[in-house]
């Protein structure tokens, strides 16, 4: 009796178990249960554009930023010479939001999950209606309409690099969306030139920067710069629009002040700051405001602004129309620091990316790869296009989370994500692959380095003291072989050899409550890392770990 | 029976099930869980933020919002009205349609031709014209030249002219066309003539000159040709505009200007160039060489025959790549009296001053201001090393250190190295397609600086 009472008791504990544990592989819709309804007739649209993304950047906020009294005033008395981020919890993560969704992070996704991605579909088979030229870029594009009316745009490779800004962004947005960002769908498809219908009233701009009806013959000649496969067939990404109404882009620096889910300065959201990063990995340096969208979505329980990043036609070695600048990563569109560099040096100064360019013969070897390399790639100093407030703020603390995240991406995770690129050539799809993997581990030892890399903490309280065990995640990783640790508290002081450490009885006597621990592990140079400060509160003869603060 | 076949049933299923389950549980679910290895003893991903985080946001919100926009909120006011031009130029594609615009011209034979004298405050428009093209005749004609131009800048320049004959259009072969000029400089400067003028002497004269004839000639191939030419020229010299300036008669009064009532001349001329530049408006490499000897005949009986003797050299080499050059130029110009009692006109005199010969007309000299030398002869040697500080596809910005020795003189025998002038300064060029579109320059000599901002670099 006891033995089967035993046994349907572990049989409905299972059950429950694996029931409960469904939801952990689900993903979660979002943080909808604490977002407010907007009120959609207060929102207001944005537009922007590279023109005015240039001039705001570079000459704008260039010019203003000494009169910004709150900067300089942080910045002259030292007080914080970085914001610290106002969307991390009390372990110094972030949570759940309109901006960012634990994924990869969260939990392992399988292979089927990454190459899924957004899990928004294909355009169906049949006709495909153009109903216009794309507005933006200089590539071929247009916006289509599905037999199943889903809409959808399509954007063509440069005919002298096929592959390349296809299958650039069917990968980096399948990162990208992995690591927690929200992004349009992005597929390689393949097509016969017949399948695309002109609808009556479709229009193009042409070259001469007028509006004109769009052809069949127009389309068929607006294709001829387009990168086609061995089989004759017009390779393109399509993407499919995303439901709700487009807001136009969001700001890099300020947050939309009439959406009340939207309440902190965007430069101080670890999410958006952190995509600096992100981007370095992915070689995305067009990474700019008009490549961000807010969409009014249905949420189920009302409307909310959702913040999108879009087009990764310039990531990789791609630039959409070509392949990668080769002054792109290392410098912004006009910068300033490295023009006075190159002044006041009369020329001599050669730029890292000069170099590199010039090493290379100033030619792209591998054409589907476009200009992709981690030669001279620091990834400390990386830069998009154009300079943001937000990338500006990034502290070592989001660097580190940032990082976490992409070196989560195995080997494994990325050959699935290249995979959905339909990369033909081997060897080109080896190189990316390659060069993406050295990147990650480059990023992991750069940002690793600047804090101490410990993370998933367990703290239990045992008969002969605390113990506090933590995970060196660059030890975890391979970025390095090994490192020291330094524990200090009010009047404690004491170096391990392992992120494991025990805290006697006795010292615990003497220590307040809550107890407050700095650790610290040896950077590759040796030296102490910044700080992570645990607080631990005592609730009924345990410790519970209430709070993790990383040193910016 | 019922419940013991039940019993069974569920002791078989509901063990194997659990077993299942529990090691579906073990080693499975693990395996999908928290990217890290071990359960970590906290909710990392709960919404509650840090108190401090939530005054630093509050703070952010109010007290920071305010500092870092109270100043600046009145230029925000510009930057909306800027960002919407240029949204509205990006989005309603009105860079495409002024290219085009400017395409549709100039394969309709018309091409704009800023005229700028030393910068934006001396300039003014200008057009050049393809008339064979103009008139379609350019399939049916190709060797056909019939070009005309037009230039104006207020109170400073006004010019007209026109080629009509046959242009070079293999490496080897004739050219030749006729050729009419007129060009009206109504405030011209003039400090005297000789190396030891004052700047203070300023003066102005007006020139009116128009010339007519024919010029032809043969290439050789590799970038020489030989020309020869004939023209008819009268120049019409007067008082000058008024403005700050004394009038040049009034002012050197007592002193021998020669060619002061203008005068009209045949000029026979011959000239050889050899040009190995790879590219003419930005050269990294080659060289460009003109020699030219120029006979002026006065048929106007004022006795003003002379020789023009010019030679002019540049050369431009990359210093270790090619976003370095190094860039140097030689001009040598003698002006010599033809028979007794036989003057150089002062208009027609070697000029030294400004930056770059036209429409200036002074050899480039960029410390001193346009035309500031007057003399028989020149040596001007102009150095600069131009490298590339900004590059972005088919742009980039050139920044340009120089140095310019000149000196003009009457006589031969007046030349010595001690009297060579020395100017320095510096600026940049923003090029598009390896053409200069703009140049800012300034320059620094014993006479001050003066600042240049044209649309080409003086070589």
């Amino acid at each position: 009796m006891k033995k089967t009472f035993f046994v349907s008791l572990s049989g409905i504990f299972g059950i429950l178990f694996c029931l409960g544990g469904i939801p952990a592989f689900a993903e979660k819709t979002d943080a909808s249960s604490k977002t407010v309804s907007v009120d959609a007739g207060k929102i207001k649209k944005n537009e922007t554009g590279l023109y005015a993304d240039i001039f705001d950047q570079i000459v704008y906020e260039k010019g203003v930023q000494f009169l910004r009294l709150g900067d300089l005033a942080r910045r002259l008395t030292g007080r914080e010479k970085r914001i610290p981020a106002g969307d991390v919890n009390i372990f110094d993560e972030v949570p759940d939001s309109l901006f960012f969704m634990n994924r990869q992070g969260r939990e392992r996704l399988s292979k089927e999950a990454l190459q899924k991605g957004t899990g928004e579909p294909l355009p169906a088979e049949g006709p495909w209606t153009v109903t216009k030229g794309k507005t933006e870029g200089v590539n071929a594009g247009f916006f289509i309409k599905d037999s199943t009316g889903k809409k959808f745009l399509l954007k063509f490779d440069p005919i002298d690099y096929p592959e390349l800004a296809s299958a650039s962004e069917s990968v980096s947005s399948r990162i990208f969306y992995a690591a927690g960002y929200n992004v349009p769908s992005y597929h390689v498809v393949e097509f016969s030139l017949d399948r695309l219908v002109p609808a009556p009233d479709a229009k193009f701009f042409d070259q001469d920067g007028f509006n004109k009806p769009l052809t069949k013959e127009k389309i068929a000649e607006l294709l001829h710069s387009a990168g086609k496969t061995k089989e004759g067939l017009y390779r393109a990404s399509a993407s499919h629009f995303l439901s709700g109404e487009v807001l136009g882009p969001f700001s890099l620096s300020e947050c939309r002040r009439e959406d009340p889910n939207d309440t902190i300065p965007h430069r101080a959201l670890r999410t958006v700051r952190a995509l600096r990063i992100m981007a370095s990995w992915v070689n995305y340096y067009d990474l700019r405001m008009e490549n961000t969208m807010d969409v009014l979505e249905d949420s189920g329980e009302g409307k909310v602004i959702r913040h999108y990043v879009y087009d990764f036609g310039s990531t990789l070695g791609s630039a959409g129309y070509g392949p990668k600048p080769p002054q792109f990563g290392h410098e912004y569109i006009f910068d300033y620091r490295d023009i006075a560099k190159a002044l006041f040096t009369l020329g001599f100064w050669e730029k890292p990316w000069q170099k590199r360019w010039d090493e290379n013969k100033r030619r792209v070897s591998m054409r589907s790869a476009g200009y992709f390399d981690n030669l001279y790639f620091n990834p400390g100093t990386w830069k998009p296009q154009l300079p943001y407030a937000a990338y500006d703020e990034l502290t070592d603390a989001d660097g580190f989370w940032i990082s976490k995240i992409i070196m989560s991406f195995s080997e494994e995770d990325l050959r699935a994500v290249i995979e959905t690129g339909k990369l033909t050539n081997n060897k080109v799809r080896e190189y990316v692959t390659n060069t993406l993997l050295e990147r990650r581990k480059l990023i992991g030892r750069y940002w690793f380095d600047q804090t101490a890399p410990l993370d998933w903490f367990r703290v239990e309280t045992k008969a002969e003291g605390l113990e506090v065990k933590a995970t060196d995640l660059a030890l975890h990783y391979g970025l390095k072989d090994s490192a020291r640790y330094r524990v200090s508290a009010k009047g404690f002081k004491k170096e391990y050899e392992s992120p494991d450490f025990l805290i006697d009885e006795r010292a615990l006597a003497a220590l307040p409550d809550p107890l407050i621990l700095e650790v610290q592990s040896t950077r590759s140079d040796g030296r102490w890392s910044k700080k992570i400060r645990l607080t631990l509160a005592r609730k009924e003869g345990r410790f519970e770990l209430t709070k993790i603060e990383r040193q910016l | 029976m019922a419940n013991v076949e039940w019993r069974d049933i569920f002791r078989k299923t509901g063990f194997s099930v659990g077993c299942g389950l529990w090691l579906c549980l073990v080693l499975v679910f693990p395996a999908y869980s928290e990217s890290s290895p071990e359960k970590i003893s906290y909710d990392r991903f709960t919404s509650t933020l840090p108190e401090e985080t939530q005054a630093m946001q509050r703070l952010e919100g109010k007290t920071e919002y305010f500092l870092n926009h109270a100043l600046v909120w009145p230029f925000d006011i510009l930057k909306k009205g800027m960002d919407e031009t240029l949204n509205f130029v990006e989005h309603h594609r009105v860079y495409d349609k002024l290219d085009w615009i400017y395409e549709q011209f100039k394969a309709n034979g018309v091409y704009t031709k800023p005229q700028m004298l030393s910068n934006f405050r001396d300039s003014g428009p200008g057009a050049e014209f393809n008339f064979s093209e103009m008139a379609r005749l350019k399939r049916k004609m190709p060797h056909l030249k019939a070009t005309g131009g037009i230039g104006w800048i207020d109170h400073k320049y006004f010019r007209v002219h026109s080629e009509l004959g046959l242009e070079k259009k293999t490496e080897v072969g004739p050219y030749g066309w006729g050729v009419f000029n007129y060009e009206v400089r109504p405030r011209e400067d003039f400090f005297g003539i000789g190396p030891k003028t004052s700047r203070g002497d300023g003066t102005s004269y007006r020139s009116e000159i128009t010339t007519v004839g024919g010029r032809g000639g043969y290439s050789l191939g590799f970038g020489t040709d030989f020309a020869g030419e004939l023209l008819y020229e009268n120049a019409n010299i007067t008082d000058g505009k008024k403005g700050n300036m004394a009038q040049i008669d009034q002012y050197f009064a007592g002193q021998v200007i020669p060619g002061l009532n203008g005068a009209d001349f045949l000029i026979m001329g011959t000239e050889l160039v050899r040009d190995t530049r790879d590219f003419p408006e930005d050269p990294h490499r080659g060289s460009n060489t003109r020699l030219y000897a120029r006979f002026y005949k006065d048929v106007s009986g004022s006795r003003l025959n002379f020789m023009k003797l010019r030679f002019e050299a540049s050369k431009y080499i990359e210093l270790f790549s090619d976003r370095q050059v190094i860039a140097g130029r030689l001009i040598g110009e003698h002006n010599v009296e033809l028979g007794n009692h036989n003057h150089i006109p002062f208009f027609h005199m070697a000029r030294l001053g400004g930056n770059g010969l036209y429409p200036s007309q002074g050899d480039t000299f960029r410390g001193c201001v346009r035309n500031r030398f007057y003399a028989d002869s020149d040596l001007v040697l102009n150095f600069e090393y131009r490298y590339e500080i900004w590059h972005y596809k088919n742009s980039a910005i050139d920044a340009v250190i120089f140095c310019d020795e000149g000196q003009a003189f009457n006589e031969i025998g007046d030349f010595e190295m001690k009297n060579f002038r020395t100017t320095v300064g510096g600026g940049f060029r923003f090029k598009l397609r390896r053409r200069n579109y703009l140049s800012f320059e300034v320059a620094w000599g014993n006479e001050g600086f003066q600042i240049y901002a044209r649309t080409t670099a003086p070589f």
